[in-house]
């Protein structure tokens, strides 16, 4: 008997219990003003702001360095910056933002603003960028900063796209390394001189679905080499199935399905997993790459390497800008963290492996050096994908029909056709 | 007698090549991330299952990387909180359901299983919402929550599942005995089925100690963040830090093996040691 | 005071009520912390999805305005959808096929006792506890195409001719994954089974063998049918997690090539994350539910016929 009794009690416990938990559960679940997040514009945090800021995981070793860097210039700021892994990133950023809970201050890929910034997440930035000179950063990041006319990123990051070589590859071949004008038809002939099945090739492309970021990095400076584009001029119609956006198609799958000179697994490489691995193992003789790719060469001094630009020297401009989400709390010191970050002397200072947006923050080590002063001297070619609201949709079912070509499953026009259906239709549902 | 012996040598003699097969399938991959893991940078990509050169930088920076060390201790209590509640949960229930007819009864039952239709990427986003109403998000209370309510459908139905085999005729003597509910469970049924909570306590340690969307979106900061996110932080967009992902994931599998170890007697207690104790 | 309630209970029916609802009463008790969880965190969630799926959801703002089956009817019209349902049937069966293979398998080999067997078993449950970011990445390097382990083991001892582009042919790609997939998750097919293994009687097999009968025989009349309901709770189990898994098929091969490997845990992650149409995705998971529902109910009946058959 007794132990029943205990045993009851314990329910009748668990159950108190419960029933306290659940009555925290308030009646409206979304609500972006709830008085909990009220609390934090106490007089007390007016004092000594807390500001938030999450970054990519890349960043970690540098936040101790900039958060004192900082302080020094604002003593009363309590600077708070978390790193995020990129698997899951935007997956936190939205359901944070959707919760009601963003940070102050969110960085971005360029990628990311349309979807965010056509759900009406993120706060502008027109008034506040006034006094920087738009001339002093990469154009092709500052413009996709800007989504149907009015600006919801700050640029930090800007990565030119160039292509890398293995000289010991082009020696054994004996081809001469790529000259500056080179075109994509050029490429082509150097590919298939380098060669050899099952065993070398001359490129790599990617094509994976899982890094749609990697598949545009490689398939869009062909398009655009070819004349041709995503959408006509102001983004209101798709274009990519126009004879010159067919052509591109065309050649950019026949390096795949015809003349064979990159590897096999091609149609489910991406190129930070798969064909750098193959690059520096001399397996692929070129590829397109930026400041992360140069990191690695460097971390293999037995390779020999070179840089040129790109064939017809287009290259997809990779840029991080910061943004400010709605649900923000403390949106004017998130701003100024923002404009202080971007300062020239500091992004200078503060950027770690990744390439500062400004010219005027890369006269200083480590970027003065030749290579990198190269890099940025390839920045005036870089050009960026469209900022349209369902762009991340419309580039999931490109790669797709660019897999369905790579595969042997469609045509180059037909697979054209699809994408500019799919893509027209989800520009009218914006 | 001889053809016996003979028999049971072939019978031995069998059961040890299935185990290598299986071992070997199982091993392979994970041997490949030790040699990995031990690989200078300009080894990575070659061919050799024995490195040619071995270097525990990896190991060393992460086991000197304090970071590691606060993401193993909310990855220990996580995980063990899950596990711990969701057998308690998860037996009390299960004996509930296996013994008492009530009203409801089938449909609680399956729409606890239901609950597992629910894609995470469709859930994520209201869980968000009421762990922040519930004023737990980023803590540990949050996440193992969270974890209960992966893990419990499961625990729920695999308990239930085997003490329906128990007899009833059992239990029948002990109410005769006198034997309140509670005991009833504590000293007849739990002793009968310490296989199955064995491996249930299996599943919910590795799920809660694997787990990355989840872990990712509701810990905060340092303060909650688990080993799984960590890892995670190996992949960036310059591509995988190989040896150092693969160093990291052998360590962090070491504690999910120490618990498997633990467990392997519970799990091979048969059903009639189990009775002649309780 | 045992005897005497009991006494009493036959009595009268308002006592028999009280008793009725006592022997219930801890019942209720017993499964209240379970439900009460479920209920607490699942309630919103559930209901919000169906909300999602019924209504047209204005983000973040919420704001929204109901729109009968409409996303239901978008998400159905998609070209791919025959491909992702038919791409999950194959994925699910195949995948628990060879779970149940390999677990199996495993399950009768480590219930014999044998020397070292313990450390053979803990080996064979290792894949289990590796985090999936890092198996289905090595996953992804065994099966690449060009420098892919399986490929240069496959060419260096003369079989070149069987090398595949395994992840990138639109032909290999689900069923490499499946294979990765499998490796990930039989041990808990395994484990499972040992446990339940542990509950029959040794007696059964002895007697078992005194009638003459084979081991195979042995297993398909005592070992099969005591493992039955195990067997379907883990069977159910199965097919609700491989419905939704996409780590292993994320990272091996994104769905891809060209959709080849789509499921439907792809489907909805993409519709979620990638689109952003989070009512396609509520509703794509209100009429899974539906449809779960649906076989349910058909196994229930089926069950309760079987059991009344029995009777």
């Amino acid at each position: 008997m007794r132990s029943r009794k205990w045993f009851n009690r314990l329910g009748i416990t668990i159950l108190t219990g419960m029933m306290l938990v659940a009555s925290g559960c308030g009646s409206s679940p979304v609500n972006q003003t709830d008085p909990g997040t009220a609390n934090t514009s106490s007089p007390s945090s007016k004092d000594n702001p807390t500001v938030t800021v999450w970054m990519g995981s890349w960043w970690q070793d540098q936040v101790p360095k900039i958060v004192e860097a900082y302080k020094k210039d604002h003593p009363n700021v309590n600077l708070k910056i978390e790193t995020m892994p990129i698997n899951g990133y935007l997956d936190k950023a939205i359901s944070t933002e959707l919760g009601g809970n963003s940070p102050d201050v969110l960085a971005i890929d360029t990628l990311f603003l349309a979807a965010m910034a056509g759900k009406e997440m993120l706060e502008p930035w027109d008034d506040y960028v006034k006094d920087l000179d738009p001339h002093d950063f990469t154009k092709a990041i500052w413009d996709a900063s800007f989504m149907n006319g009015k600006m919801y990123g700050l640029p930090y990051r800007g990565e030119s796209n160039v292509f890398f070589y293995n000289k010991t590859l082009f020696d054994e071949a004996g081809v001469p390394y790529p000259k500056e004008d080179w075109t994509q038809e050029d490429m082509l002939e150097i590919a298939k001189k380098l060669t050899i099945p099952g065993k070398q090739y001359g490129v790599g492309i990617a094509a994976a679905t899982s890094d749609p970021a990697n598949v545009m990095t490689s398939f869009a400076p062909v398009l655009w080499s070819f004349n041709g584009d995503f959408f006509n001029k102001d983004n209101t119609e798709a274009a990519i199935n126009n004879p010159e956006g067919v052509k591109a198609i065309q050649f950019w799958t026949e390096l795949y399905t015809k003349y064979k000179v990159v590897p096999e697994g091609s149609t489910n490489f991406a190129l930070t997993k798969d064909v750098q691995p193959l690059f520096v193992s001399n397996k692929v003789a070129m590829m397109p790459g930026s400041t992360s790719m140069l990191k690695l060469v460097q971390q293999h001094p037995e390779m020999n390497w070179g840089m040129q630009y790109a064939p017809d020297k287009f290259g997809r401009a990779g840029g991080w800008i910061w943004t400010i989400p709605k649900s923000a709390k403390n949106k004017e010191a998130g701003r100024e963290f923002a404009l202080w970050f971007v300062q020239p002397e500091n992004l200078g200072a503060l950027s770690s492996v990744t390439f500062p947006v400004r010219k005027s923050a890369t006269n200083m080590a480590p970027w003065d050096s030749q290579d990198m002063q190269f890099l940025q001297s390839a920045s005036q070619y870089q050009r960026s994908l469209p900022i349209v609201q369902n762009w991340s949709e419309m580039q999931a079912g490109i790669i797709n029909e660019l897999q369905k070509v790579l595969t042997g499953g469609k045509s180059p026009q037909d697979a054209a056709d699809t994408m500019a259906k799919q893509m027209n239709e989800l520009l009218k549902k914006q | 007698m001889m053809g016996k012996k003979k028999t049971r040598m072939l019978q031995h003699g069998l059961v040890y090549l299935s185990a290598l097969i299986l071992c070997g399938f199982s091993l392979i991959p994970i041997l490949w991330g030790l040699s990995t893991s031990v690989k200078p940078e300009f080894l990575l990509y070659k061919p050799e299952w024995i490195p040619s050169q071995v270097t525990f930088q990896h190991y060393a920076d992460i086991l000197k990387n304090p970071l590691m060390a606060a993401y193993f201790k909310n990855s220990s209590v996580i995980a063990l909180g899950s596990t711990f509640f969701s057998l308690v949960i998860g037996i009390m229930a299960a004996y509930g359901f296996s013994r008492f007819k009530f009203r409801g009864r089938e449909t609680l039952l399956w729409s606890i299983l239901f609950f597992q239709i629910f894609p995470r990427v469709v859930i994520l986003i209201p869980f968000y919402i009421t762990l922040k109403n519930l004023n737990i998000l980023g803590s540990y209370a949050g996440l193992i929550l969270v974890y209960l309510i992966v893990i419990l459908p499961v625990s729920v139905w695999l308990l239930k599942g085997f003490i329906d085999k128990i007899p009833h005729e059992i239990e029948e003597a002990a109410v005769i005995d006198g034997c309140s509910t509670f005991s009833m469970l504590w000293r007849i049924v739990i002793p009968m089925i310490f296989p199955a909570i064995a491996a249930v306590a299996m599943y919910s340690f590795v799920l809660a100690w694997n787990e990355f969307l989840f872990a990712l979106v509701f810990s905060s900061g340092n303060e909650t963040r688990p080993l799984a996110v960590g890892l995670a932080f190996f992949i960036d967009e310059q591509g995988v830090r190989w040896g150092d992902l693969m160093a990291a994931s052998i360590l962090m599998s070491i504690p999910a093996i120490l618990v498997f170890s633990a467990a392997q007697k519970l799990l091979m207690k048969g059903l009639s040691e189990g009775a002649v104790k309780g | 005071m045992n005897t005497l309630q009991r006494e009493l209970h036959k009595k009268t029916p308002v006592i028999r009520f009280q008793r009725s609802f006592r022997k219930n009463m801890s019942a209720y008790l017993l499964i209240l912390p379970c439900v009460l969880l479920l209920a607490l965190m699942m309630v919103y969630p559930v209901f919000q999805t169906i909300r999602f799926s019924l209504f047209d959801v204005k983000l973040p703002s919420f704001d929204m305005q109901f729109s009968g089956l409409s996303n239901f009817a978008r998400i159905f019209s998609k070209d791919e959808i025959a491909t992702v349902f038919s791409n999950t049937f194959v994925w699910i069966i195949g995948s628990i096929i060879l779970k149940f293979i390999l677990g199996f398998w495993a399950a009768i080999i480590f219930n014999t006792k044998v020397k070292g067997g313990v450390f053979l078993r803990i080996l064979c449950l290792l894949p289990w506890t590796m985090p999936s970011i890092a198996s289905s990445n090595l996953w992804r390097w065994i099966l690449q195409s060009d420098t892919g382990l399986l490929n240069e083991f496959l060419r260096s001892y003369g079989m070149g001719a069987l090398a595949r582009n395994w992840l990138g042919d639109p032909q290999t790609a689900i069923y490499a994954v499946m294979v990765a997939n499998a490796w990930a998750g039989f041990p808990f097919v395994m484990l499972m089974i040992l446990a339940a293994m542990q509950g029959i009687p040794k007696e059964l097999y002895e007697a078992g063998e005194i009638d003459g009968a084979g081991p195979v025989q042995l297993f398909l009349n005592i070992t099969l049918p005591i493992l039955k309901p195990i067997i379907i709770v883990v069977l159910l189990l199965q097919i609700i997690s491989n419905m939704n898994s996409f780590d292993m098929l994320y990272v091996l091969t994104g769905g891809g090539p060209g959709g080849a490997s789509e499921t439907l845990g792809l489907f909805i992650y993409r519709l979620g994350f990638t689109n952003f149409d989070f009512g396609g995705a509520s509703a794509i998971s209100i009429a899974l539910l539906v449809i779960a529902f649906g076989f349910f109910i058909f196994y229930s009946l089926m069950n309760n016929k079987v059991k009344r058959g029995e009777a």
